[in-house]
């Protein structure tokens, strides 16, 4: 296969891509002014994938909540009792995983003994060992990793705002599961999840740093040839229609918290915006959000000097890929007043030029503090891989084509008559 | 890369030039011998300076203008270094050729402008900006006891040694807070101008002599200076029995919190010998720590020991289930005995010294951590990177074992949770 080059405009980096024969994409932007190199490894497959035709079955099946997480902690058992920490310890190496709603990925980071490590990488992921015995050990810690993540009110937060804005789309729920789901899951159920989605043709490694791309692939290659991969399948994975209106409009949460936090969000549709692209819809609404809600707003500062609020509000965006969600946060005592500016100051859709122009100068700056280090980087283009399929190369060019013009034509087909509240406050308050 | 570092008699200036990265960081610091009564005035006082200014009197203008400036990162705050207590201010700015702008002197100014001219008006703080600060540091009092492990920590400090300057809470204090006015912090603040030692660190793509010109013209400060002292704080009374506290607490998840202090560290051992040591017991995932009381017991999810130098103090933190706390607490005080004893693997300081090095590898790639190895160095006379990465190397394991027969727990506090499985 031939090796692809991708120039990132305006950034000063080339990117280099090669499809292997058994379908695993690598890539790899070269930084030779670093010490370090950073590495992941990630399937196309997160929390989100839970009703699937496992690989080689005619059925749909439905696994437990939290499955995905779950699997990547059991990653890390292997056969021959060998901890992939102690390996990358011994090389001085940081190693972790994370899970999201549409992925899950592996990494590394050192300066040093990168081949050990990428071949290390490549084998501890694709030899996965699951029993009975090392699966119920795992019960245990997840269940404190859920109460950890309980006792965090803007991750309860976040959940609720998910939970209560969708009715079918699979990010309704936590990543991590619940403490009930975890429980029931089984060796089975993770060999049907791993067979179908961690196959190298739904999967891809990503290599920033100190390296020489045509080393790097060479290695892979080496690696991958001595194993043996099924056939390359498609993955069937059960469809939802999502509606437009939100599942539950208000909820109260109780947690012991000095000050309320409360949050709106309003769903939106942003796949059905004519003459625009869904990514270009999204990119204008995260702009919105920002001018209207964020710390240089009006709005922010009315709220501080009539002290309905003490620190500044927030303003957000969450790609739910059929949805957007777009919101604003608050720490505040006053709830129905802030909830009440917030709901009249999106009806105002303007805003100046001055803010946008000067907003679009955040948005360069943004990109190029990512492009300092090689962990922005790596990140950076594994999320556009996993949630595009490509990567994007011009991002500083759209950016300066940001404009107005657009911006108006866009807002002002936006439907903001879907939202939820979400308010986490003492029992006693 | 090339330090130099220029005594201006009223503040000291290090300049760092390096030019790899696209972007460069200040930062101011005013420190003074921590006293407890002061502590809130100091936080107050980065709040209020950084809520408005003379020419931007309002935190909307303030936040509109670094938003002019690429999203210049400012930041002010103020925090305890074992006997001192330092404010502190920062910004983080892209460089010049990134940007068709004069971005450095302009982030240079901003700084200074927050810093030198404050929004006074008749002896005293602008009263609205004042209030909205004094009420965003009230919030950020109160919310303490809202994250376990923030709380944790400062409860673990008072129950160690109430008295201590280890164990003020460098946030601030409420009946503090409510008697300080306007006018008492805009005194506060000319003292700060007059009192402190001051030192400015810089790391950019330019020349010390340019930076030394370009800040000595816009950064004066009419008062001579005279040196610090060490900032560290020695302990070395432990209790004979460890004292155990128990706290209630709303969240779901128990936190168990272990300190132990040392018989009299030499330097060596307080700056080398505790960071191996500290990596093989509970360093990370392949720490004794984490195989028995997570791996092999499944006891927690997060398990780690940290070793703080400036109180000499080695700090052991789990997130468990309460009913757990007596068997978490006998596998940690085994652990410490097996160190004691000698029974880790040789392999283990191998391990932790390569990772130390790679540590090393992976702060020259930052421009605010190799900033920060000056702050270090100036303030806890640590070495520079160079020297750490040979004296690193000389660690032995008997050496480890020595140090580990030196520590005695001391204190544990336990802070119950619910352990509600819902």
């Amino acid at each position: 296969m031939m090796m692809n080059k991708i120039e990132l405009s305006h950034l000063g980096y080339t990117v280099y891509h090669e499809k292997l024969e058994n379908g695993l994409n690598v890539y790899v932007l070269p930084k030779n002014d670093v010490n370090n190199i950073y590495t992941t490894f990630t399937t196309n497959y997160g929390s989100n994938e839970v009703e699937f035709i496992p690989i080689g079955e005619k059925k749909m099946i439905k696994v437990p909540l939290g499955i995905a997480h779950f699997l990547e902690h059991k990653m890390f058992e292997q056969e021959n009792g060998e901890d992939p920490f102690k390996f990358f310890g011994e090389r001085g190496s940081d190693a972790n995983a994370n899970t999201n709603y549409f992925k899950t990925t592996y990494l590394f980071s050192g300066p040093e003994f990168f081949d050990d490590n990428m071949n290390f990488l490549l084998d501890y992921v694709q030899s996965p060992h699951f029993t009975d015995q090392n699966v119920e050990k795992e019960k245990g810690i997840i269940e404190q990793e859920i109460k950890m993540y309980q006792d965090n009110p803007y991750s309860r937060m976040y959940e609720a705002i998910l939970a209560n804005s969708l009715t079918n789309n699979p990010m309704k729920n936590p990543v991590i599961g619940n403490i009930k789901s975890i429980k029931q899951i089984t060796k089975e159920d993770l060999y049907a999840c791993y067979n179908t989605f961690y196959h190298p043709s739904n999967m891809f490694v990503v290599v920033t740093g100190n390296v020489e791309p045509t080393q790097v692939f060479d290695l892979i290659k080496e690696n991958q040839a001595k194993k043996e991969f099924p056939k390359e399948q498609s993955i069937v994975i059960k469809d939802f229609k999502e509606p437009d209106t939100v599942k539950k409009k208000e909820e109260v949460i109780n947690m012991s918290v000095t000050i309320p936090k409360v949050a709106i969000a309003y769903k939106i549709n942003c796949n059905k915006i004519k003459g625009y692209e869904p990514r270009r819809v999204r990119q204008y609404l995260s702009l919105f959000f920002d001018i209207k809600f964020g710390a240089t707003s009006i709005i922010n500062e009315e709220l501080r000097e009539t002290e309905v609020v003490t620190d500044s509000i927030n303003g957000f965006t969450i790609d739910a890929i059929s949805h957007s969600i777009g919101g604003v946060i608050a720490e505040t005592k006053h709830s129905e007043e802030f909830l009440k500016s917030v709901k009249q100051e999106i009806t105002k859709r303007n805003v100046s030029e001055e803010d946008f122009e000067r907003k679009k100068k955040t948005m360069i700056s943004s990109l190029l503090f990512m492009s300092d280090n090689i962990f922005g980087l790596n990140n950076n283009l594994v999320h556009y891989l996993n949630r595009y399929q490509e990567i994007i190369d011009n991002i500083y060019d759209e950016i300066k084509s940001l404009n107005i013009k657009e911006f108006n034509d866009i807002i002002e087909q936006l439907d903001f008559n879907n939202y939820n509240t979400v308010i986490i406050k003492s029992k006693d308050a | 890369m090339n330090y130099k570092k220029y005594d201006l008699l009223s503040y000291q200036l290090h300049c760092v030039k390096i030019d790899k990265f696209r972007k460069s960081q200040i930062t101011i610091n005013f420190k003074r011998k921590v006293r407890k009564e002061e502590i809130t005035l100091r936080t107050l006082l980065s709040k209020v300076l950084t809520e408005s200014s003379k020419t931007y009197p309002n935190s909307r203008k303030i936040a509109i203008e670094t938003e002019n400036l690429y999203n210049a990162s400012f930041g002010a705050g103020s925090y305890i270094s074992g006997n001192y207590s330092v404010i502190s201010f920062d910004c983080m700015f892209l460089n010049d050729e990134w940007i068709e702008d004069n971005l450095f002197e302009k982030s240079v100014g901003f700084l200074l402008e927050l810093i030198m001219n404050p929004h006074v008006e008749d002896g005293k703080f602008f009263e609205k900006s004042f209030n909205l600060a004094k009420a965003s540091l009230e919030q950020e009092i109160k919310s303490i006891k809202d994250n376990p492990n923030q709380y944790g920590a400062i409860r673990l400090y008072e129950e160690i040694d109430a008295n201590s300057v280890a164990s003020y809470n460098g946030i601030g204090y409420l009946e503090d807070l409510e008697k300080i006015t306007a006018r008492d912090l805009y005194e506060y603040y000319k003292t700060m101008l007059t009192n402190d030692l001051v030192d400015v660190f810089i790391i950019s793509p330019k020349e010390p002599e340019d930076v030394k010109e370009m800040f000595g013209s816009k950064f004066k400060l009419n008062v001579l200076k005279k040196q610090g002292e060490s900032h560290f704080v020695l302990y070395n009374k432990y209790r004979k029995r460890n004292k155990i506290v128990h706290e209630q607490s709303n969240f779901k998840q128990s936190q168990i919190l272990v300190a132990c202090k040392f018989d009299e560290l030499t330097d060596f051992e307080r700056k080398y010998v505790s960071t191996i040591y500290s990596y093989i017991l509970g360093g990370g995932p392949s720490s004794k720590l984490f195989a028995t009381v997570r791996e092999e017991n499944s006891l927690c999810y997060s398990i780690s020991s940290s070793f703080k130098g400036i109180y000499q103090f080695l700090i052991i933190s789990a997130g468990i289930d309460a009913k757990d706390f007596k068997k978490c607490l006998r596998l940690i005080k085994q652990e410490l005995k097996n160190m004691a004893q000698g029974k880790f693997e040789a392999e283990k300081i191998d391990e932790a010294k390569i990772t130390y090095l790679n540590s090393f590898k992976e702060l020259k790639d930052s421009p605010s951590r190799i900033l920060g190895t000056y702050v270090s160095h100036e303030y806890l006379n640590s070495d520079l990177i160079d020297e750490r990465e040979e004296k690193i190397k000389q660690v032995t394991k008997d050496m480890i074992i020595e140090f580990a027969k030196k520590l005695h727990v001391d204190t544990v506090y336990v802070l119950e949770g619910s352990d509600d499985d819902e």
